[in-house]
């Protein structure tokens, strides 16, 4: 890791122990307002969006080798910031090429704050079905509703994927109506878009699939980057509880039981860390791995996040089952970001084919 | 080092190019002819120093030298003990000792097996009981060894004794010439079928003093510093024996129908994913150590993923094989003469030796982590 990593890291670290604390993200999550829009300016004043963008275009040019420890950092307090969709709608900009190019310098600055409105399988984003895009000439508009879009509730605008009788639109369009839907993670809060409206093309065809493939794949590493910091603030938790929490006169700790159980997590934290940092590095390196090394990262990432937090709540005992303990935040977290874009076992499969084609 | 060693080795390489021989022994006469030539040649033991017969490359020259040896299928060097002893002697021998035994352990002359473990002292090694009493010039020693790998074909081996009060402050470290009168092997027939161990007995063995390494009772640290410096740097080759053999696992999925399977392709992936967290995680610990650092924990996750990964490995390998998995590794007819059974196997004993998962997992909860200790007390 860079030192420059590092500081990145202990800065947002230092800022989220302030200004996200369990207290703080239990008030929000159980509130009428899901975020913290003051919390949020901080972040992009800080200059989160643009952290992985060229400085070509206007970003710090650290790369997603930086934006994933930034985003450990952000699963770490469970922050309710919708940076993994906006990380995504950036690449797509950026991926879509000159139609996109308008919107990186407002995504960049935190000006805009994006989302994705794809339709949802268990293997990955497609079109989604209950919107029609219209043709006016050079205009384009949308008409329709998305059920669930995550993040939707801090977006101003939203990348939306229509099936267009020729294949794949894409199009970045501000919803009409934005309505909220209890969500399993109430901090990662969904909402259903309502469309009626113009919208801006950025991508068709084959193209179109190129550019939410590229969307993907970021928002799915960063969902995994996200992962490991929920399961390493699970773990954590876990490991200082068994330290003090007593019972037959030693700390349950001391049994091994317990000790293999943290053992286990621990080890599935770093494992997890490891295989993303490395899935960061090929995405930087446009290696042609790239999106097998993502998607592997991610199916371990989130089987490790879910592995990790129910197992704290299993160390923590009949106190890891109340609402006011913070571990049925990290589950929810988990648990939600399984199915938020692809499931693990649809990533792996994925990947094996990739894998059985190039042997 | 000259920094032509990649050439040499290169063509070093492709003049021993060559399928192994069939037979267990020829294969051994084998390998040691191949790594007495490299020893030879100067291209042996890359991170060793110098002037103890190494290459003393960098960490990132060393890492290309096992992708090319493991590129290349060169034989292992047939004494993998020999490389735990070895850099003992390097950083605590007398000059004498390495003068004496490192050339003939580099280039296979002599083998090596390890005699730390006993019937009463497995995990919890600082409790042996294999005694040695000084006399003069000499020690005697007198208890037993077991699950000595190669305790049938070594010609030395190195011992942990006791040599002063029980626990670990009386342990020494001493080299033991295996056709010393007194020693006893016999061979012990394990799962595979095969004999990888042997007991090793050792009946008023007179060993001069001048083998001891390091302090009397100074044993313990020792050991431990080795198998640290071992645990730390073994991964460097692994990494690329693995990537091979998950390929290699891969391909045959491709060819047995076993990648049409929904629940197989999971396991090969999950396979795909082990390999990788061993290489992303070997980096890491590389990365610790050229910044000075202790590779402690991210050496101690490797090897608890490592001993589970090999069998999961092997498992995923047997259900790839398919039907055939019912044949034991010597039919005529097992695929790929049954190196996935006898590696199945073979590798139950990955969760087992030099400590087992169990064990693995209390360092983790107790060095890492900082749980209080499963014998009580904190």
């Amino acid at each position: 890791m860079s030192g420059l990593e590092d500081e990145l890291r202990d800065t947002v670290s230092a800022l989220l122990r302030k200004r996200c604390t369990p207290e703080a993200v239990a008030a929000l999550a159980d509130g009428p307002e899901p975020y913290d829009r003051a919390l949020w300016a901080e972040l992009a004043e800080m200059g989160l969006p643009g952290l992985a963008v060229p400085e070509a275009l206007g970003g710090a040019g650290l790369g997603l080798s930086a934006a994933v420890v930034v985003q450990e950092e952000l699963g770490r307090s469970i922050a309710p910031a919708p940076t993994v969709s906006l990380a995504a709608v950036t690449a797509a900009a950026i991926t879509a090429g000159s139609r996109g190019e308008a919107w990186i310098e407002r995504l960049v600055s935190g000006e805009t704050v994006a989302a994705v409105a794809a339709g949802r399988t268990p293997s990955g984003w497609t079109a989604c079905d209950e919107v029609k895009a219209e043709r006016e000439g050079d205009a384009w508009r949308l008409h329709g509703r998305v059920p669930v879009v995550a993040e939707a509730l801090a977006a101003d605008v939203l990348l939306v994927a229509v099936e267009g009788g020729d294949g794949l639109l894409l199009f970045l369009a501000a919803p009409a109506e934005v309505t909220p839907v209890d969500s399993l993670d109430p901090t990662r809060p969904l909402g259903t878009a309502v469309f009626d409206g113009p919208a801006e093309l950025i991508a068709e065809g084959a193209g179109a699939r190129t550019v939410l493939d590229a969307a993907e794949r970021t928002a799915l590493l960063l969902l995994a980057a996200d992962a490991v910091g929920v399961a390493a603030a699970a773990t954590d938790l876990a490991v200082d509880y068994a330290k003090t929490r007593h019972q037959f006169g030693r700390a349950i700790g001391s049994f091994q039981a317990v000790a293999h159980r943290c053992a286990d997590m621990f080890v599935a934290v770093e494992s997890a860390r490891a295989l993303v940092a490395a899935a960061a590095s090929a995405c930087d390196e446009d290696a042609p791995d790239a999106a097998t090394a993502v998607a592997l990262a991610a199916a371990n990432a989130l089987d490790a996040a879910v592995t990790a937090t129910q197992g704290s709540v299993q160390v923590h005992g009949g106190m890891g089952f109340t609402w006011e303990h913070v571990s049925h935040r990290h589950l929810r977290r988990a648990k939600a970001a399984e199915a938020l874009i692809a499931f693990p076992d649809r990533l792996r499969d994925r990947a094996t084919t990739t894998l059985l084609n190039s042997k | 080092m000259n920094p032509d060693w990649l050439t040499r080795l290169r063509e070093f390489l492709a003049a021993h190019s060559g399928r192994p021989p069939r037979g267990k022994k020829e294969r051994l006469a084998w390998a040691r002819a191949f790594h007495a030539d490299l020893t030879d040649a100067g291209l042996a033991a890359p991170g060793w120093p110098v002037d103890a017969g190494g290459m003393g490359l960098e960490l990132a020259d060393q890492l290309a030298y096992h992708r090319e040896m493991t590129r290349a299928r060169a034989p292992k060097h047939p004494c993998g003990l020999s490389f735990i002893v070895a850099p003992t002697l390097i950083k605590h021998g007398t000059p004498e000792q390495r003068e004496r035994f490192l050339r003939p352990i580099l280039r296979a002359d002599e083998l090596w097996c390890q005699g730390f473990s006993e019937p009463g002292a497995g995990s919890d090694l600082t409790a042996l009981a294999t005694r040695a009493v000084r006399d003069g010039d000499e020690y005697v020693v007198t208890g037993q060894k077991v699950w000595t790998s190669m305790g049938d074909q070594a010609d030395w081996m190195f011992a942990l004794v006791r040599t002063g009060e029980p626990g670990p402050a009386g342990i020494s470290y001493l080299l033991i010439p295996m056709d010393a009168p007194g020693i006893t092997v016999r061979p012990l027939r394990d799962i595979t079928g095969g004999a990888h161990f042997a007991e090793v007995f050792l009946d008023e063995v007179r060993v001069p003093v001048a083998n001891l390494v390091g302090e009397e009772n100074g044993g313990w640290a020792i050991a431990r510093t080795s198998l640290g410096h071992e645990r730390a740097t073994a991964f460097l080759a692994d990494e690329f024996r693995y990537r091979r053999i998950v390929d290699e696992l891969l391909a045959l999925a491709g060819t047995t129908g076993a990648a049409d399977d929904a629940v197989v392709r999971q396991s090969l992936a999950r396979i795909e994913e082990g390999a990788r967290i061993l290489a992303a995680n070997s980096r890491r610990a590389l990365d610790t150590v050229l910044d000075g650092g202790d590779p402690g924990a991210a050496a101690s996750v490797n090897r608890l993923v490592k001993s589970e990964f090999e069998q999961l490995l092997h498992e995923v390998a047997l259900r790839v094989v398919g039907p055939d998995a019912v044949l034991g590794s010597a039919a005529a007819e097992a695929p790929e003469h049954g190196r996935w059974t006898y590696g199945y196997l073979m590798t139950r004993s990955s969760t087992i030796g030099a400590g087992t998962a169990e064990i693995q997992r209390n360092t983790i909860a107790e060095k890492v982590l900082g749980l209080p200790s499963h014998r009580g007390g904190a």
